[in-house]
């Protein structure tokens, strides 16, 4: 049976939920991609791949009452990645990290 | 501090978005609206409410569509299951089900992308022409003037029929008749423009001045920025100190905004006026067209006494522009009826007003101001309306073709139990969804566009200046996105919705050689016929404008300059040798300027639309003491008729040893007075304002042609400008080289001869021409463009329109071409199908344009609106292009292989 890899920026979400751990709010989650990523993430895209990675149960949350006044008395969700979650990521690392083998030289020149 | 607290997003927004948002599980969308308040309340206090605001819509647009028509479906397609139970629950069932079909009808839309991105763009194409035309029309002929009261504010027009003077100002007599008589308006306001040299402030400056009655600024309800309005103390005066108020951007381009003026001084001419007022930002006196009242007046200085005349009902000079009040609860034509009393009790009591036309006329200022562009934005308002009416037919034409492509969906749907009302909803939803796409990016393209349009500087459009989007225009936009929405989407589901489930279901490609092809044939026939109305009018329009730039006004007006000089006060005293010497040796070292070939001087410009009117009495009439005649007058240096080269009929030019009691008419003023009989030697009586002067007919010219559509000639008289002079005349040059690189040698000329004199109002006669006619192009370049617009679409409405017709007929072609018809035949037979629509469609059409291209008539110069060979013109290129559109299909269709078509069914 084939495994099945999640696109990148599923692995970016689900990475930085992992970094950001007891904290991970959708907002949080947003701030840390594009402090690392450099790159403006659309609300939209994230909240649809939050979405699509618990459809393929690879991350869940759970609702939490939130004390912050401007959110209206809406709550928040904190997201948690689940064992699946794990371990894709980790399938997905061993993939990348093979297929980096014995190319450091040649994408570390600079051309 | 700005505010602590941040205010919520808005409620409407946050709404939709939920409402985009899933359902479930629950509290996911509560914390997706969570996140986003807490964004926004921050975005809120780092700039500002407003720009939050911005962002949070657009964010909702972002996220919601996003949801919409990307996350897998949380609630399955709604057609089958749901419907049963939507029938049983009818109440807040039925709202839920009208959610779901518009989550479903968006999409199905986003699953066919080349359609729907071709359907919002036609549709924004002719939503946004709309949208532009209509926010010009909305800025100019609905939105309220700037006054108080603006609904009972009027103008007052003399009317002379006779001499082509419909715009005439009043006499003060007039003005002092109305006031006395006149009991169902209000209050009456005078304002006129004076120009005068604003002196001692570095070089002379000419200052638009408007002379006023005092309470001119309460009729208007304006308050001051600064200072104070005129108040019924202030008196003018001719050469007395007086007061004056300056308008804000004068104010702030002249004198830096200077709060310290108020109470200043400034000499204008030889007058000295206190500084009373500023006027708020913005104020603009708006008049109509040709009553020569810029809206831009800098100085404002109250009326003086001694204008009026002694008695104060100084009849002999019309030049009081007047506006008024209507008391509450009186209508325009109780108001025309007082005044036309009035004017027959002054015809009576004067003899100038047995003029037999003569007529005082009650305008309602806003149809005064915008009378002459009113019929131009609506003709093209009604252009573009066509266009739309097209672009629904093509995207009508789009839709048909994808509900013929979904039939057996279709089919399906009706067979397990789908209400045909259901059906007929959702894709009437779809048609919607599409039309509001289109509105749009329709209004995006509006706002682009208005600029442009602007740029053409379409006509003198006295309230443009700020045309923008607003309410009135987003519920235009909204009800034109909801009719076409009507238009183009219900006609093909309704047919669609009808399809019989057996025939669907029994083969894949419907049979739609008979009964069924007929709305694609009723929409190309529209479609063609809609574009010949369009395509006509145009052509009427752009003949008559090509017409207009062919026209000889009857002088030389090539390369000449024009310019005037307002000469100081020292000139006006005393006799005329003054000013002749000033003129004499002006026009001697002009002449001397390399390039230049002839100076003369004039007044007003041979192109004034503002006629000055005289009146006056053949010897016969002086006698029987009988009615004059009102004539416009012309004053003229002697030269100035050769010149300028208007033709001397009969007699002499003035010469230099001519006096007062000379004089020349033109040739429809003589043939008017002396049918029959030569003209010269034969005396007229002048009646001017220092009393009659008899003069002899000398000579006779040609008229001046008018190029205004749809006015006569007015008869005219020439005068010996030294003798008549009463404001400064015109300068007109005449070169080789290009006129406006001599202003700067007219320049230092004119202040060699007086520094006190300023050059103003530099334009050339050619650039006048031009304005004039600005209306005239800007209407046939763009109905031009919608025109052309029109025709493409046509173009690919018929050929798409055949094509599909075609596709749905290979299987016949095939059997016809192995029963043995050759490619010839087939060829004919889809010319013969797709012409017959065409001609259909040219015929209607050319019912329709002779019914409606008479509303243009107004518009038209030297054409008429039913000229055959316009139509027939326009008929032949739509022809011409049908018969491409036609061709191309046909062409396919016969050279298809009868086998391939054969097996593809």
């Amino acid at each position: 049976m084939s495994k099945k890899y999640i696109g990148e920026f599923e692995q970016m979400v689900l990475l930085a939920l992992l970094q950001l751990d007891e904290k991970a709010y959708a907002l949080g989650v947003r701030e840390e991609l594009m402090r690392c990523a450099g790159r403006e993430v659309s609300r939209g895209q994230l909240y649809r791949t939050f979405d699509r990675l618990e459809a393929k149960g690879l991350l869940e949350w759970e609702l939490e009452e939130s004390a912050i006044p401007e959110r209206g008395g809406h709550p928040m969700r904190r997201f948690q990645v689940t064992q699946a979650g794990i371990e894709s990521l980790r399938d997905s690392r061993s993939a990348l990290l093979k297929l980096w083998d014995g190319l450091e030289t040649l994408l570390e020149r600079p051309r | 501090m700005t505010q602590s607290k941040a205010s919520p997003p808005p409620g409407l927004a946050e709404r939709l978005l939920r409402w985009c948002l899933p359902r479930s599980p629950a509290g996911k969308a509560g914390s997706i609206l969570g996140d986003l308040r807490q964004e926004h309340a921050a975005l809120q206090r780092r700039t500002s409410a407003l720009k939050a605001r911005v962002w949070y819509w657009g964010q909702v647009l972002r996220i919601g569509l996003g949801f919409l028509l990307f996350s897998p479906a949380s609630t399955p397609p709604p057609s089958l299951q749901e419907l049963p139970s939507a029938r049983e629950k009818a109440g807040v069932g039925a709202m839920n089900t009208t959610l779901c079909d518009l989550r479903f009808a968006l999409r199905s839309l986003a699953r066919a992308p080349g359609f729907t991105l071709l359907a919002i763009l036609t549709l924004a194409l002719g939503l946004g022409a709309n949208t532009a035309v209509f926010t010009v029309v909305e800025s100019v002929l609905l939105r309220p003037l700037p006054y108080r009261d603006p609904d009972r504010m009027v103008f007052i027009f003399n009317q002379f029929p006779d001499l082509g003077v419909l715009k005439g100002a009043q006499t003060p007599g007039d003005y002092a008749d109305y006031l006395e008589q006149a009991t169902l308006f209000e209050e009456f306001a005078s304002a006129s423009l004076f120009p005068q040299t604003l002196l001692g402030q570095g070089n002379p400056l000419r200052v638009n001045q408007a002379i006023a009655t005092t309470n001119i600024f309460q009729v208007l309800g304006v308050q001051p920025h600064l200072g104070r309005l005129f108040d019924s103390d202030d008196q003018g005066t001719v050469n007395g100190p007086t007061a004056v108020i300056l308008s804000h951007e004068f104010w702030q381009s002249h004198f830096g905004g200077d709060p310290n003026l108020i109470g200043a001084q400034l000499r204008f001419n030889a007058q000295s006026k206190t500084v009373v007022g500023i006027l708020p930002p913005g104020f603009r006196l708006l008049a109509p067209a040709g009553v020569s009242l810029p809206g831009s007046i800098q100085a404002w200085t109250p009326l003086p006494k001694e204008w009026m005349g002694q008695d104060g009902k100084d009849r002999s000079a019309h030049w009081m522009k007047v506006y008024a009040r209507l008391k509450p609860g009186v209508s325009l034509l109780e108001a025309q009826a007082e005044m036309d009393a009035l004017a027959a009790r002054q015809r009576q009591a004067l003899p100038r007003r047995e003029e037999r036309n003569a007529r005082i006329s009650v305008v309602p200022l806003r149809s005064a101001i915008t009378a002459d562009v009113a019929s131009t934005l609506l003709l093209l308002q009604g252009a573009v309306a066509f266009v739309l009416l097209i672009v629904c037919a093509n995207v009508a034409n789009l839709f048909l073709v994808r509900a013929q492509g979904r039939t057996r969906e279709i089919a399906i749907r009706l067979a397990l139990g789908g209400g045909r009302l259901r059906i007929l909803r959702q894709l009437m939803l779809e048609g919607l969804a599409l039309a509001l796409g289109g509105a749009a990016l329709g209004v995006l393209l509006a706002r682009w566009s208005i600029p442009l349009l602007m740029e053409l500087k379409p006509v003198e459009l006295p309230l443009l200046g700020d045309v923008g989007v607003n309410l009135n225009v987003a519920a235009f936009v909204s009800a034109a996105a909801l009719l076409t929405a009507l238009v183009f989407a219900l006609a093909p589901s309704w047919t669609a919705s009808r399809v019989a489930q057996s025939e669907a279901l029994s083969s894949a490609r419907g049979q739609p050689g008979g009964r069924r092809g007929w709305p694609w044939r009723l929409l190309v026939v529209a479609e063609v016929s809609l574009t010949l109305v369009l395509l006509t009018g145009a052509a009427l329009l752009l003949s008559s404008f090509v017409g207009l730039t062919r026209v000889d006004p009857g002088f030389h007006h090539r390369d000449v300059l024009t310019f005037s000089i307002p000469l100081p006060q020292d000139y006006w005293q005393g006799g005329a040798s003054k000013k002749t010497d000033f003129m004499q040796r002006l026009e001697q070292r002009l002449e001397g300027l390399p390039g230049v070939d002839r100076v003369s001087h004039a007044w007003p410009l041979p192109l004034g639309s503002d006629p000055r009117v005289a009146e006056i009495k053949t010897q016969q009439e002086v006698r029987d003491n009988q009615a004059g005649q009102l004539v416009s007058y012309r004053l003229i240096r002697p030269g100035y008729l050769s010149k300028f080269r208007i033709p001397l009929l009969q007699g002499r030019a003035f010469e230099d040893r001519d006096r007062r009691d000379k004089i020349v008419v033109d040739r429809s003023l003589a043939e008017h007075l002396w049918p029959g009989q030569s003209p010269l030697g034969r005396k007229i009586r002048v009646s001017w304002w220092s009393g009659p002067v008899h003069c002899e007919v000398i000579g006779v010219v040609e008229n001046l042609r008018s190029i205004e559509p749809g006015q006569d000639d007015p008869h005219s008289i020439y005068l010996r400008a030294e003798d008549w002079m009463h404001t400064s005349l015109f300068t007109m040059v005449q070169s080789s080289l290009e006129p406006l690189s001599l202003v700067k040698s007219v320049r230092t000329i004119v202040a060699d001869m007086d520094e006190r004199a300023p050059v103003e109002g530099v334009s050339t006669l050619e650039a006048q021409l031009a304005d004039r006619m600005a209306s005239n192009r800007f209407a046939a370049a763009l109905i031009g463009v919608f025109a052309g617009a029109a025709l493409l679409l046509a173009l690919i409405g018929l050929y798409a329109v055949l094509t599909n017709l075609v596709r749905m007929r290979l299987s016949e072609f095939g059997v016809r071409m192995a029963f043995g018809a050759d490619a010839l035949r087939i060829l004919a037979l889809v010319l013969r199908q797709g012409l017959t629509m065409a001609t259909l469609g040219l015929l209607i059409g050319t019912a329709a344009a002779l019914a409606l291209t008479r509303f243009l008539q107004s518009l038209l110069y030297g054409v008429s609106a039913t000229e055959p060979a316009v139509l027939a013109g326009a008929a032949l290129l739509l022809a011409a292009v049908s018969t491409l559109a036609c061709w191309l299909p046909a062409r396919r269709a016969s050279r298809m292989d009868p086998v391939e078509t054969l097996r593809a069914d």
